[in-house]
């Protein structure tokens, strides 16, 4: 319904430190040389060559995660340019696609969930938008883990407090995945004892905890708290018995700490901040050098140990810590962690594991790449364009198995099957040619809005707003129970005759209340989006439901339609009446939800194509999988999506129905699904196929092609 | 009823030693976990004729103790609201007035009303309901059911042995037990599995010469690719054409039921889902999950379990009908259970809050005692007060009724051990 204005980033793009790689190739070829002096040592040669189809397939689906279009791929091929290939490799970096792309590798690697649990699926959302921003901005390695690792205040001003929301409630198991995900090192088992296989003791888990878990989902802002600290003053004027003062005192406190709570209620799970909360140990803390419930101390267990002095924020020493160049193991881990996403495999495996047993398969590659990461500065687009640049990239692919105990010497990458990810975002790109297209639209968001208002107010201002909302509450939820008690007794009476009144009665109060309860909390009254809540929730409604049950022969008023809400769908209503109804044609209805894998809910609902195929359901790091599945098969098969492929207003469907003959019906398929020509058995294999009334043979060849291995995976 | 094909399987206690020579073997299902010696003997026999299949009703958001199984009639009216409590086919049982239909078979039913657990938020708390696990950020735990098919493999090879129905996206699954054992996903009813019927307008024909020609296409890429798992491909596609063409497809559809037995579970997706799991478990699925929502009655607590318990009613009831019917409630063990229960002081939204202090849940079937009542919360259903039930001892109970090994210890990919139950005790008085 909204009108939606786009513009086409995928061309205004200018980046200016990739417009050559002139710079680049220099390291390229030093990478060429380490891994070719490894190969030496290892007696092993890189393997032959690739055409310019599999390149253009692999470097696609590598960097912008789908397959090339028909015409994508004929120009590439026909091209006679010498560098044609590192010049496609700038071009897809510098694209949409690449955001796309490395935004579903992070969403993996750090469990990105638009439906956290207790909390608006719009903290989900900004979270997500803020780490795509990021790397749409190319924002440096570094930057980036600092920035997540010291986000503060509400997620739509900073999504990064994303990061913390994820794991709410849980901060010493947000410690270890943090661990894993920045410094390939799995502490977990050192949150309960000391590790049995490791050199971590419970002692240094605690320590490390204790610089993060002070990072807290809060109710109160900052301004809040100075309130509580002018008011305590004043109870501090209280005099009497010392016992008796001291819990007076103390329960005043509490009272209005609760009170400020009335004030946030809407943005409740979506702010984080630093706090004082102390880390103890566990009560059952076993070894000696302390004791159990001890209060611990924030200290680094490896690279340079640091100390914060009291009253500096522990985060930020600890992001200054961990995403040092001195930190022995931060740029390794990314380091690895890009190689494998180009290369299929880690230099050492598995990249968030280290310990002493950790070697890399050439120890001077590792030091060179991680060397090379310091002086790009953390440049994540730089270093994946010097990787894809190398020689061993355009090698031919080799199946291998993780934790197969043996080598892979990357002599070209590793035969993969595409993730769930890249295998939708393909089928999607044979549908629409708009996938990369960004909306450019800025919604208004109201909880900011009133977020920034609560944050204007005084101390002084906040108190006496805080006293309005408790008496607010009181009086509401007084005025609830009477309306309760009515509705009883008009039943239980069967009263029939005031059931309508008595409606219409709670549904203006609950229009007017829920109006004044959005003004006391600084919301704009007239604009809810779906979120707003009231002291008095869902009551009115569940009343008036209920009258409506008991005596179902009235016309009740429309229970939905309801203050603010009422107001949007009447405007609706009217310009719907007036024939302004926003028209959605019958493509954009049956084009619906064939979005980019990173323009869906994270992760995909139960049953949805990207689940069928593995997509992480973000319950853990790196929980993708890419194992064969009988429901894959079947929806591949026989799927939903066959149908939208097989509209008239398809890509595919456009570009097949352009072919002059069957001949040309066959290229055009087989360059779209392989990005290659068919070879002439191929073509003697469909021409019984391609001779078939025009509708059946583009239906059969293109069934048949996707419904193989050649297109879910990657040589 | 497919009684042939069931009695052309293994007896349980033999399956269950092929599991468990797969187990330590390291064959077939058990390709990424490894193996340890069993834990602390504690002299737990294996159930002599243990439930052969599970249908796991849970009830999400955490149902009301108070005003469905463990009823307080004598408690002050802060505390019961208005609800009385009925007379059940089994003497001493009392049920909320809500339950009329399921009252009738409360002599089928063992009533355990004394569960407790200090987990107080939904995600958390459903999420040790069904593995035994906390949960955490760094493993995934597998849920009962998919313990089940690890020890036990599938009856019925055709069909999927862990099926979920409306269960949400944030049920666990197989955790680390990884694909094999996962659940397949049913999301509405109604629409039985999907994708498992032709594209339409195209028919046998046509569908298997386009099979053919895929397999044509790919045959150089076969020869020159010998990867593990893109032939695990020409496998599933097998076996995904096998499915389609299996006879045993259409217990997946429940419109082959006339319309008269549908009304009788309900026309909604909980009584809905209940039939298509007593046809699955009929087929010879192992393990059937159907989740109910909508228990998080924070307000006006009486209307919504007064509508949910009216979904329970006629699903339950139809069900244990029918299983009963059939002879098959003898071998299915049928649970339902909850997150936690809830407060019982009414609260100032006519609601009740999380209480996992004290709560209710249900067995039936699979040799389990019907008409009896485990332990028992005190005069105001506040905590238990005799024979308290952890969410451990709950789960050791339906791994025992399964004759599930309690003590075998399961190692995860990083080497954490893991048990069935969590060392909890299966409560044996609840096995006659």
């Amino acid at each position: 319904m909204k009108n939606l204005c786009y513009i086409l980033l995928i061309n205004l793009w200018s980046f200016p430190l990739l417009k050559g790689n002139e710079d680049l190739s220099v390291y390229t070829k030093r990478v060429d040389s380490l891994l070719s002096a490894y190969h030496k040592n290892n007696k092993v040669d890189l393997n032959p060559r690739i055409d310019d189809s599999v390149f253009v397939r692999r470097v696609y689906l590598n960097i912008v995660g789908r397959i090339p279009t028909a015409s994508e791929t004929t120009r590439f091929i026909n091209s006679k340019e010498k560098d044609k290939r590192s010049k496609l490799i700038n071009d897809l970096i510098s694209s949409e696609g690449y955001v796309s792309h490395q935004f579903n590798w992070w969403a993996d690697i750090l469990r990105v969930s638009t439906r956290m649990q207790g909390q608006s699926p719009v903290n989900g959302i900004a979270y997500a938008n803020w780490i795509k921003q990021s790397i749409r901005e190319n924002k440096s390695y570094r930057n980036f883990v600092s920035d997540l690792i010291t986000a503060e205040g509400m997620i739509d001003e900073n999504g990064a407090v994303g990061f913390y929301l994820r794991d709410r409630g849980m901060e010493l198991d947000h410690l270890a995945t943090t661990a894993q995900v920045f410094l390939g090192t799995q502490l977990v088992c050192a949150q309960c004892h000391d590790h049995p296989f490791d050199d971590w003791t419970q002692m240094d888990y605690y320590q490390l905890a204790a610089f993060s878990t002070p990072v807290r989902s809060v109710r109160r802002t900052e301004s809040m708290d100075k309130a509580i600290q002018i008011a305590q003053n004043d109870f501090k004027k209280i005099r009497g018995n010392k016992g008796k003062v001291n819990a007076v005192r103390k329960n005043k406190t509490r009272e209005l700490q609760r009170a400020f709570q009335g004030l946030t209620d809407n943005f409740r799970n979506s702010i984080v901040r630093e706090t004082k909360t102390p880390l103890k140990l566990p009560d059952d803390y076993q070894y000696d050098d302390a004791k159990p419930n001890e209060v611990i101390f924030p200290a680094t267990p490896f690279g340079k140990s640091i100390e914060v002095k009291n009253g500096y924020s522990r985060v930020e020493a600890y992001a200054d810590w961990m995403t040092s160049p001195e930190n022995p193991r931060f740029t390794k881990t990314i380091v690895n962690r890009m190689w494998k996403k180009v290369f299929g495999v880690g230099l050492y495996e598995p990249v968030d594991k280290i310990d002493d047993s950790t070697k890399p398969a050439d120890a001077q590659l590792m030091t060179y790449l991680e060397e090379l990461m310091v002086d790009l500065e953390y440049d994540m687009r730089k270093f994946n364009t010097v990787l894809y640049n190398t020689d061993a990239f355009s090698r031919e692919s080799q199946s291998f198995e993780l934790n197969s105990g043996e080598n892979f010497y990357f002599q070209g990458p590793r035969f993969q099957r595409m993730s769930a990810e890249q295998i939708w975002d393909s089928v999607v790109s044979m549908i629409r040619l708009d996938i990369d297209e960004v909306s450019n639209e800025v919604s208004d968001n109201p909880r900011l809005e009133a977020w920034e208002k609560l944050n204007e107010q005084t101390p002084e201002a906040l108190i006496k707003r805080t006293k309005e909302v408790a008496s607010f509450n009181k009086e509401t939820l007084k005025k609830m129970d009477q309306f309760r008690q009515q509705v009883k007794r008009v039943i239980s009476e069967k009263k029939e005759s005031e059931a309508l009144p008595l409606a219409r009665r709670i549904l203006n109060f609950n229009e007017k209340a829920t109006a004044e309860y959005a003004r006391l909390t600084f919301w704009n009254p007239s604009d809810f989006t779906g979120y707003f809540r009231t002291p008095f929730r869902n009551t009115p409604r569940a009343l008036v439901a209920e009258l409506k049950n008991a005596f179902p022969s009235k016309k009740y008023p429309n229970i939905y339609k309801q203050g603010a809400v009422s107001k949007i769908k009447s405007q609706l209503g009217k310009s719907q009446k007036n024939g302004k109804k926003p028209r959605i044609d019958k493509k954009d209805r049956l084009f619906r939800g064939y979005v980019r894998a990173s323009e869906i809910s994270s992760p995909a609902p139960d049953g949805h194509f990207l689940r069928d195929f593995g997509q992480s359901d973000r319950s853990l790091i790196e929980n993708a999988n890419y194992k064969a599945s009988t429901t894959q098969a079947l929806s591949l098969m026989n799927g939903n999506f066959l149908k939208v492929l097989m509209n008239p207003n398809s890509v595919i469907f456009q570009k097949m129905n352009s072919a002059e003959d069957s001949d040309e019906l066959i290229d055009i398929i087989y360059l779209t699904t392989f990005s290659r020509y068919p070879s002439l058995y191929e073509k003697s294999l469909l021409r019984d196929e391609a001779s078939l009334s025009g509708h059946m043979a583009r239906q059969s060849i293109l069934w048949s092609t996707l419904n193989t291995q050649q297109f879910l995976f990657i040589q | 009823m497919n009684l042939s094909k069931e009695l052309s399987h293994a007896s349980d206690r033999r399956s269950f030693m092929v599991g468990a020579a797969k187990t330590f073997l390291g064959v077939n299902v058990l390709s990424n976990i490894s193996v340890g010696a069993g834990g602390k003997e504690r002299k737990i026999p294996f159930r002599k004729n243990p439930a052969k299949k599970v249908i796991y009703l849970y009830m999400a958001g955490g149902m009301s103790h108070l005003d469905t199984f463990d009823p307080k009639p004598e408690a002050p009216s802060e505390i019961k609201g208005d609800l009385s409590s009925i007379k059940t086919s089994a003497d001493g049982i009392r049920v909320s007035e809500y339950l009329p239909k399921i009252a009738k078979h409360m002599d089928k039913v063992a009533v355990v009303n004394s569960l407790h657990s200090k987990t107080g938020a939904h995600e958390q708390a459903r999420y040790l309901m069904k593995t035994n696990y906390s949960k955490r950020g760094t493993i995934q735990h597998p849920h009962m059911g998919a313990w089940l098919l690890k020890y036990q493999d599938r009856i019925n090879q055709q069909l999927p042995g862990f099926v979920s129905i409306a269960s949400g996206s944030k049920a666990p699954g197989a955790g680390f037990f990884g694909v094999n054992c996962e659940p397949l996903i049913i999301g509405k009813p109604e629409d039985g599995l999907q994708n498992s019927s032709h594209f339409h307008g195209i028919s046998e024909t046509d569908f298997m010469r386009r099979r053919k020609l895929s397999e044509r296409i790919d045959q150089k890429f076969h020869a020159k690719y010998k990867d593990k798992n893109a032939n695990a491909y020409t496998a599933i596609y097998e076996e995904a054409v096998k499915l389609m063409r299996s006879s045993d497809l259409k217990v997946f559809d429940i419109s082959q039921e006339n319309q008269l037995l549908r009304a009788r579970y309900g026309e909604h997706a909980f009584g809905q889902g209940c039939l298509l799991a007593r046809r699955l478990s009929e087929s010879g699925v192992r393990s059937v999950e159907v989740q109910l929502g909508g228990w998080d009655t924070h307000q006006d607590n009486f209307q919504r379990v007064q509508s949910n318990t009216a979904i329970l009613d006629q699903a339950l009831s139809a069900l244990l009908d029918d299983l009963n019917a059939t002879g098959m409630l003898e071998e299915t063990l049928v649970v339902l259970t909850t997150e936690f229960g809830r407060t019982p002081k009414i609260n100032q939204n006519a609601g009740r809050d999380h209480y996992p202090k004290a709560f209710s849940a249900l067995l039936a079937g699979g040799g389990v005692k019907g008409g009896y009542i485990h332990g028992k919360t005190d005069s105001k259903g506040t905590e238990p007060v005799d024979q308290p039930v952890t969410i451990a001892d709950f789960n050791a109970t339906i791994a025992y009724g399964c004759g599930l090994p309690l003590d075998q210890r399961l190692f995860s990919k990083n080497a954490r051990p893991f048990t069935v139950a969590n060392h909890g005790n299966p409560v044996m008085q609840l096995f006659s």
